[in-house]
């Protein structure tokens, strides 16, 4: 038997030496591999040897030099993270990382950095002696790769705070964000730091610290001092400290509760996030604030309210002040006091709906603060429009109304709110219900039903609702065509407006739509217009009831009419000369849609062109961007379109510009003069996409251009630059003089794309010019 | 003498974790009840992590999706609107960069790298052949380190099928464009986008006799998993107290309303079926009601702790699939090629806006779901967004990400954070998995942590 257990154990050992002469001579062909001409085969080994770990320890020659001399990001990159997983043995490789610390890129220098901090303490030599390297980021980085051992070279601490001396702030303040990483044995010169001569320094020292606090009382005054420095950032860093400070809690409380009213965003910013720290540990917090709730200073109301919406639910003691607050004048101090309110959630609802009940407060603020809540209010407010007080049940259908969605569930409780005994209640039930969309065929019953209401409001509010959910359009008609006679002029406004939201269907009313152009109410005649405009070429016959109120006393009236005007549309010269007039208007909307209607009509007279080129310099940029539009749809002459188009994209709106530079690009190559200044634009991300199309679109580049696109074959920008070889060839003969240019940029190029693109430009300029010389000849 | 019998009491019980019936085995929330007495309270306050990562193609409309200004108390833009519900439950980032998604040389195939770089912001391998390569997706280093702990240790799921191999995307396989998830450089995980199968694999019980037994008979006769595990959940509902009755109630609940619309989903719909995509039993025809019954089982899963991590694509890399839902006939590939056009823009934005409602509908949920103390959204991360920034430009820095949820406290949300530009997408996956409590020493192209993450 031992006989045969030895034999067992000599296979075994034989084994293991088999393997493992095998796997060496694996990791000696991959080694071999990473010098191949091969990428693939180099990116190939990479990988397997990074896969490998410290198995992988043989090959560290030939990872040192992929890592020195490899030019492909992947084949380093794995090379790097081999080195990484080999660890101390692959110490021969920190010379070459170290190198690599000063890289431009970002990820390479990490990776650097990374790679010697897990080589660890075996490569302090080379980094003990980078930290002097005339490079500033070379030395910083070497101080980030010791950082990354932490505290097991904690010894080399006052070799790196040398770097603090440096007299470039950014990278003072780096190495100033290395200490923390050194342990707590980095507090003693964190502290130091605190008073440094360099902002980026100080703040970076106060954000180190906070991960060693409480402090001693000496770096407690050091904070509170710098919670008032001149730097932003500086002041941000000392407040998040000061959390962790251990200072008491009315003290911390009243500084951070001041950096709440700071200019500087950063610092608010700061002051939220320690407040939320503080509030688990503190109870000063919320009686802070809602002192500062109480002043007379409305920037402290305001930073109050905010912060108290930033702590949420556990500030609801605020409740009833931040509630009180809701009925001052000021809307945007409104506007943040309802988020506030939002952001406590559901128990906010029973004190907003009990403060609804009181008459002195704002009911439309209360709605919107239950409202902003959200879907989570929806239980509460459903039972709520059964309360017993009016005001309750108004608030909670007005507030279900302002829901990003209207909950369906609440439907049948709102048409239960129909017959409610108060028309208030009638009104919000259903103007909440229009709200919804729906097409529940109970509640839009109990809707139509409602439309004899004796309160005009309701009656009003009702009409809408039918309008905008999904009523049959016979039952809608039946209800709205007999409103548009109502004695009440809100009923007959809304009954109007209905029918606009019908359209077509409310083609069998158009008689009385007619009429309604001659009612004494602006309103009814402003929605006559649209209801008319909403049937679009069956409502040709009311085109010359609608002419008159071109001249109605009302801007609302008169944009309607010749919006609508426009929708039918027109090959009358009467009709166009009446509405080109109107681009004269003291209202800028009744202009507005006066330009959308002339590109609908024909034969519109000269003054009417002259008036819209005028208006390419309106002091409304939409009014311009509409300009644009309208000028390209009546300037037929391709000749005077273009430099006015061009002039166009000088103005300051994107807008304008890109509708200009799309009419340009419908106009093809005759609108080349616009090359240099399209090339102009093609730099700005708001403008590059439709520059280019233009480009792409004209296809053409006449002798004017040649500047710009000399100048663009140096753009760093690749895209630039083909599109200036491919205009150049366009161009011809005249850009005969950037031969050698162009040449140059082939033969540099390391793209086959590129240089074919150049080659065909090269080859169309010297082709023309070959022939414009035969002719000669 | 036997020693006597001793009396059990419920404190003494170990957490029993699901109903059994038939080839099933539903599995349960937390339920307080269950829980020995002592670990209770410390359980409860500290709720197991959960992480998500949801992906959308062919980039977005920018300008109608950063936010105007940056830290808390900022507008949401039109695309973002629909998240106004959970929007302190939100962290809009701005400014990361997938720089191995761009082509580093490799020329076309901009759609194929966006969904593998997506997760592990490694260069592909550009083939088309079986030598696939990109890098370990965050999801699947998390899984690997604490995929342990749970039933399953990811989920993968989606909502367009789509092949594993030949070529998607100028040269690029299949694998690259129709997966995010990747354990191993070399193998992407398959994603579920079956809701029903999804359903069936989260509730069986393993053996695979009993649950083809289980499914058969349920179909036939239109039975709910309820059915078959009542005996027993019955059993349960006298030993819980009051509130874990009704949060067992509310949960069963739950799982039948989504067997109701699967079930609905199957039957005939009156939606116009998109001819490019046939859909197979049991995925609904509307691609909404798809979306949502998958973030169904997404909650699901992290309700019941089946697992705790998990992937989702709303559709594949490059998708030109139509949204008739709202309006849109063109492809959305198609329209995202704009060239400028402001109607194809606004087009973009609204099936961007409808990608956003479907992600608002799993946070509004996550968030109803009760967890512990707290609820599922708190105590979870949920990372939405594109490998590609603009779809018209085909660039891939300054990303739409957003982050949901507290990840337990470790987030904070509410604001628009703005990374400095050029920040690898994956120094945040850095910071979200030291958050998890699954610390690497770097993925994909990371220089390190996202600072301004957390509090």
């Amino acid at each position: 038997m031992p006989r045969f257990l030895f034999t067992c154990l000599l296979s075994f050992l034989s084994l293991c030496a088999v393997a493992d002469e095998s796997s060496n001579a694996d990791v000696s062909k991959l080694a071999a591999d990473l010098k191949s001409a091969d990428l693939n085969v180099r990116r190939d080994a990479a990988y397997a040897l990074a896969a490998l770990g410290p198995a992988a320890a043989a090959a560290v020659p030939e990872l040192t030099h992929a890592v020195k001399e490899d030019r492909d990001d992947q084949v380093w990159t794995q090379a790097t993270t081999a080195i990484a997983r080999i660890g101390a043995a692959a110490v021969d490789a920190a010379p070459a990382l170290v190198e690599k610390l000063n890289d431009r890129d970002e990820q390479i220098t990490f990776r650097a950095q990374w790679a010697l901090g897990k080589i660890g303490p075996s490569a302090l030599p080379v980094l003990l002696a980078a930290l002097q390297d005339p490079d500033a980021r070379r030395r910083v980085n070497a101080a980030r790769a010791l950082a990354l051992m932490g505290p097991a070279v904690e010894s080399v601490l006052p070799d790196v705070v040398k770097l603090l001396n440096d007299d470039s702030p950014e990278i003072a303040g780096q190495v100033a964000g290395t200490l923390s990483s050194f342990g707590a044995v980095a507090v003693p010169e964190l502290q130091k730091c605190l008073t440094h001569k360099h902002t980026t320094v100080r703040a970076a020292a106060a954000n180190g610290l906070i991960a060693f606090g409480p402090f001693e009382p000496e770096i407690q005054n050091s904070l509170v001092q710098l919670s008032k420095d001149d730097d932003g950032a500086v002041r941000a860093a000392a407040v998040r400290a000061l959390a962790k400070a251990g200072l008491p809690g009315n003290d911390v409380v009243a500084m951070v509760l001041s950096a709440l009213r700071d200019d500087v965003d950063v610092v608010r910013a700061a002051a939220v996030v320690s407040l939320k720290q503080l509030d688990r540990d503190d109870k000063h917090t919320i009686p802070g604030l809602l002192f500062m709730l109480n002043s007379e200073d409305d920037k402290d109301r305001s930073a109050a309210a905010f912060g108290l919406g930033m702590l949420g639910s556990s500030a609801v003691t605020a409740l009833p002040q931040l509630i009180a607050m809701l009925n001052h004048n000021d809307d945007a101090e409104a506007a943040v006091t309802i988020k506030t309110i939002s952001r406590m959630g559901t128990v906010a609802v029973p004190v907003l709906l009990a403060a609804s009940a009181v008459d002195q407060q704002r009911p439309d603020r209360i709605s919107s603060a239950l409202a902003a809540i959200g879907p989570a209010a929806t239980p509460a407010l459903a039972e709520s429009l059964s309360d017993s007080a009016v005001n309750v049940r108004v608030a909670a259908a007005s507030a279900l109304g302002n829901m990003e969605n209207v909950p369906s569930q609440t439907l049948p409780s709102l048409a239960a709110c129909l017959k409610d005994d108060s028309a208030l209640v009638r009104r919000s039930a259903a103007a909440t219900i229009g709200r919804s969309q729906t097409g529940n065929a109970d509640v839009i019953a109990a809707l139509l039903a409602a439309a004899t209401d004796s309160d005009a409001g309701v009656r009003a509010a009702v009409l809408l609702a039918v309008a905008s959910v999904r009523t049959k359009p016979e039952d809608a008609l039946k209800i709205l065509g007999p409103a548009i006679e109502d004695e009440n002029p809100i009923v007959r406004e809304s009954a109007v407006a209905g029918l606009a939201k019908l359209g077509e269907s409310a083609e069998s009313l158009l008689p009385k739509l007619i009429l309604a152009l001659l009612d004494s109410t602006p309103g009814v005649r402003r929605n006559a217009a649209n209801a008319i405009a909403a049937l679009k070429s069956r409502a040709s016959s009311a085109m010359s009831n609608l002419l008159p109120l071109l001249k109605d006393p009302e801007p609302d009236v008169r944009g309607a009419a010749v919006a609508a005007v426009g929708v039918i549309k027109s090959e009358d010269a009467e009709v166009a000369a009446a509405v080109a007039e109107l681009l004269l208007d003291s209202s800028g909307d009744v202009v507005q849609s006066t330009l959308t209607a002339l590109r609908e009509l024909k034969n519109v007279p000269p003054a009417g062109l002259k008036h819209v080129t005028d208006l390419l310099k309106h002091e409304r940029s939409d009014i311009r961007a509409s300009a644009v539009r309208c000028f390209v749809g009546l300037q037929k002459d391709t000749s005077a379109r273009v430099p006015v188009l061009i002039e166009v994209l000088e103005d300051e709106d994107w807008i304008v510009r890109r509708d200009a530079m799309d009419a340009l690009g419908d106009i093809g190559g005759e609108a080349q003069r616009a090359i240099p200044k399209l090339f102009q634009l093609m730099s700005s991300e708001a403008d590059q996409d439709s520059a280019r199309s233009a480009v792409k679109d004209i296809d053409a580049a006449g002798p004017e251009a040649i500047p710009v696109l000399r100048q663009e074959l140096e753009s760093s920008d690749r895209r630039l630059q083909y599109y200036a070889v491919f205009l150049l060839g366009k161009v011809g003969p005249p850009a005969a003089d950037l031969l050698p240019e162009l040449k140059n940029l082939r033969d540099d190029s390391d793209s086959k794309r590129f240089k074919e693109a150049v080659q065909k430009s090269i080859e169309l300029i010297e082709k023309k010019q070959h022939s414009v010389g035969d002719r000669q000849g | 003498m036997n020693p006597p019998r001793q009396k059990r009491n419920r404190s003494s019980l170990t957490r029993r974790n699901a109903l059994r019936g038939l080839g099933l085995s539903l599995s349960l929330p937390w339920l307080e009840s269950l829980a020995p007495v002592a670990s209770a309270a410390a359980a409860a306050a500290a709720r197991p992590s959960r992480m998500a990562f949801i992906f959308v193609p062919n980039g977005v409309h920018l300008p109608s999706w950063t936010p105007e200004t940056e830290g808390y108390g900022f507008e949401l833009p039109y695309t973002l609107k629909p998240l106004q519900p959970v929007l302190d439950d939100l962290l809009v980032i701005s400014g990361l960069t997938h720089d191995k998604g761009r082509a580093n040389g490799d020329g076309p195939g901009d759609h194929a790298r966006s969904a593998s770089v997506f997760l592990t912001g490694a260069q592909p391998r550009k083939t088309s052949g079986a030598d696939i390569r990109s890098g370990i997706s965050v999801d699947q280093a998390a899984a690997q380190a604490a995929g342990h702990a749970t039933r399953f240790a990811s989920l993968e799921l989606g909502c367009e099928s789509g092949r594993g191999a030949g070529s998607c995307d100028s040269g690029y396989s299949c694998a690259y464009s129709n997966s995010i998830s990747w354990s191993s450089e070399a193998t992407p995980l398959g994603k579920e986008i079956n809701p029903r199968s999804t359903f069936e694999r989260l509730f069986a019980n393993g053996q695979s006799a009993e649950m083809d037994k289980s499914q058969e008979l349920r179909l036939k006769l239109r039975k709910s998993v309820l059915d078959f595990v009542s005996e027993d959940a019955n059993r349960l509902q006298k030993k819980l107290g009051v509130s874990d009755r009704q949060k067992l109630d509310q949960y069963l609940t739950g799982v039948r309303e989504i067997e109701r619309r699967m079930e609905s989903a199957s039957d005939s719909s009156t939606i116009e079926t998109d001819v490019d995509y046939p859909t197979p039993e049991g995925i609904p025809e509307d691609y909404g009601q798809h979306i949502r019954l998958m973030c169904d089982m997404l909650v699901l899963a992290f309700q019941t702790d089946s697992t705790r991590i998990s992937t989702m694509m709303f559709a594949n890399a490059g998708s030109n699939r139509s949204y008739k839902q709202i309006n849109i006939n063109d492809g959305h590939h198609e329209l995202s090629h704009h060239g400028g056009d402001a109607k194809k823009q606004a087009k973009i934005r609204d099936i961007n806006r409808f990608h956003i409602q479907q992600f608002s509908y799993l946070l509004q949920k996550m968030k109803a779901t009760p967890d512990g103390e707290g609820n599922l959204l708190d105590h979870s991360t949920i990372c939405y967004g594109s490998g590609l920034s603009d779809g018209n430009r085909h660039n891939n820095e300054n990303l739409p990400v957003l982050l949901a949820g507290g990840g337990n406290g470790a987030i904070d949300t509410g604001r628009h954070l703005r990374a400095r530009s050029e920040t690898p997408m994956c120094n945040l996956f850095m910071s979200l998995l030291d958050h998890f409590g699954t610390p690497v020493d770097y993925i994909g192209d990371s220089t390190g942590q996202l600072p301004g993450l957390s509090l």
